[in-house]
């Protein structure tokens, strides 16, 4: 049922990829928006991204979120959620952007990560469980940056720290500078390094019950298993360290035993950047056992136990964005996947052709039209005799 | 349109600003040249002054106009604490409160190696020279709290603390005057990892 669940309330862009201007108000609790590839569905997704997290999900420059010849773009979002109501808004100019909280200006783009939450499901996601170990740190530092500011503070810093470590390993490697001179960024290495270490490890661990719950909802059967590998476990140890101080002494100790070997490969070899998420079915390794169908499940599983981790972190679900993955899975999957998540969040659902769509999902919510950036209600756009092609 | 020789010069120069893009250069350069003469060459003289005339202090490394800078030369100080900031802004800042009665050294930077800043890049050895004559019994290190600030103080803590001198870090927590509701999550956030308890 509907409990507490952040909801968008309306949607403006300005010159933002192809729509020259939108205002959209999105009352109620599932949306979905039908059209072609190219014509805007996944670029109105973004907006709602950018201005949640700060960034756009797309690789690419910010720079191309503007509309072609257009001196700028403009994403302006009004949401409501245990905060209160709130405004929120991103400029885009060739020379960076600007966020703005109810008309203020933000110092720094983080700040937007306090406000709307979301979660985001795209095609790309169907790749969790066998691609590399990156998609799926990228999947727990998703939900942990809007979770735990906490979090998102330390991450950053370790990211720094890393990148100053590298350059200076790089540099001795070269010749111009000391092995000494590591030792002032190792103690705020080890330090910031422990912290995204424990963070992610205490998520895993309330993520995992989630997930199994989830997963054996939508299969019916396996019991799905979630464990955070530190890079210092060893293959014979089950279970990482899930105390702050075990984990520091642990990424000291793996440190001091890299440091001949970072100075001769000039790069960083420790920290949270080479961990990886262990996923198992009944026991056994997902990403090297499972099948195309039970990948997906997982992927599915995982993607609503971090809806519920976000809602158990911040006391409200967040929004809910599919991004063209509901036609990807079967009926079977796709009512699961509809039952669990929908009714909690409110939820935005782009797809190429309403056929692909659960049945009944249609009659629950709102429909719309995305044609060339713009967008029509399709009782409207029916009437137009828009529909087709 | 293309602009006139003079006036291209003058953006071209302009735009070198830290902060001033293009446009901004475009708009400060045509203000400019429509200003009365002795406005513009109040701001030329000016420019020209401040760079013949400021240089840095022989003894803490500020900037200054006078050799050595006013903190250093007033006897009213006391040059038992010494602080140590990154920047003359720094210095700016801590002034204003008031409060400290120390002298500074400036650094003029903080290691980054990602900028090509290692600990030869800074005003250390002036540092190291000030404390030969013992007068010194305190050094706050008062770097920004981030990445490169205290990398820059463990660096000082470990060079200092041989020296028999006391080594202290600039707290961090909750800014006086501010509420709790209305705080910044990261800074709560530190402040309660900080905690202390009341005696």
């Amino acid at each position: 049922m509907w409990g507490e669940a952040v909801r968008i309330e309306g949607l403006e862009l300005i010159s933002f990829r192809n729509y020259t201007r939108l205002a959209l108000s999105l009352p109620g609790s599932l949306h979905l928006f039908l059209g072609g590839n190219g014509q805007g569905k996944t670029n109105l997704l973004e907006a709602i991204y950018l201005v949640a997290t700060g960034r756009s999900m797309r690789a690419g420059r910010d720079e191309e979120m503007i509309r072609w010849g257009a001196p700028q773009a403009e994403v302006r979002l009004e949401a409501e959620s245990l905060r209160g109501r709130y405004e929120l808004q991103v400029v885009l100019t060739p020379r960076g952007k600007r966020a703005y909280v109810n008309g203020n200006w933000v110092r720094r783009l983080g700040e937007l990560l306090e406000y709307l939450s979301a979660v985001l499901f795209v095609p790309d996601d169907l790749h969790l469980v066998k691609g590399g170990p990156e998609a799926r740190r990228r999947y727990l530092d998703g939900q942990l940056v809007q979770a735990l500011p906490a979090y998102r503070e330390a991450l950053a810093k370790f990211q720094r720290i890393l990148r100053q470590r590298n350059r200076l390993l790089d540099r001795i490697g070269q010749g111009e500078g000391s092995a000494g001179s590591l030792e002032v960024w190792d103690a705020a290495f080890v330090e910031e390094a422990s912290r995204v270490i424990h963070r992610r490890a205490l998520a895993v661990e309330a993520l995992s019950p989630l997930a199994a719950e989830a997963h054996q909802r939508v299969a019916g059967s396996k019991e799905l298993s979630l464990r955070y590998r530190p890079y210092f476990l060893e293959e014979t140890e089950d279970e990482a360290p899930t105390s702050l101080d075990v984990i520091r002494e642990r990424v000291e100790a793996s440190l001091r035993e890299a440091r001949p070997l970072e100075l001769r490969r000039g790069t960083s070899l420790v920290g949270p950047q080479r961990d990886d998420l262990e996923m198992t079915l009944d026991g056994r390794s997902a990403r090297r056992f499972a099948s195309q169908g039970e990948q997906r499940t997982v992927v599915l599983a995982c993607k609503i136990a971090e809806l519920e981790l976000m809602a158990s972190y911040l006391g409200e679900y967040p929004v809910l964005l599919l991004d063209d993955v509901l036609s990807e899975l079967d009926p079977v999957r796709q009512a699961a996947f509809v039952e669990v998540a929908m009714g909690r969040t409110q939820t935005l659902v782009t797809s190429t052709e309403a056929t692909s769509l659960p049945a009944g999902l249609r009659e629950q919510g709102r429909s719309y039209r995305v044609r060339a950036g713009q967008i029509q209600p399709e009782e409207e756009a029916l009437r137009d005799g828009s529909v087709g092609g | 349109m293309v602009l006139p020789g003079p006036l291209a010069r003058l953006v071209e120069e302009l735009s070198r600003l830290p902060g001033i893009g293009p446009k901004t250069a475009q708009r400060l350069a045509f203000h400019i040249v429509e200003q009365p003469q002795e406005r513009v060459t109040a701001l030329a003289n000016a420019l020209v002054e401040a760079r013949e005339q400021i240089r840095t202090c022989s003894v803490c490394c500020n900037l200054t106009d006078v050799d050595p800078c006013r903190l250093c030369s007033d006897p009213q100080r006391d040059d038992a604490l010494l602080c140590v900031v990154e920047g003359p802004r720094d210095v700016m800042a801590l002034e204003r409160t008031r409060e400290y009665r120390g002298r500074y050294h400036v650094l003029r930077g903080a290691i980054s190696p990602l900028d090509g800043i290692g600990p030869g890049e800074l005003r250390i050895r002036e540092l190291l020279d000030r404390l030969q004559s013992g007068e010194v019994r305190e050094v706050i290190l008062a770097t920004d709290p981030d990445p490169e600030g205290e990398a820059t103080a463990m660096y000082l803590s470990r060079l200092l603390k041989p020296l028999g001198v006391k080594v202290t870090r600039m707290a961090r927590g909750m800014p006086v005057g501010g509420s709790v509701e209305y705080m910044d999550e990261v800074t709560l956030a530190k402040a309660m990892e900080g905690r202390r308890e009341i005696t």
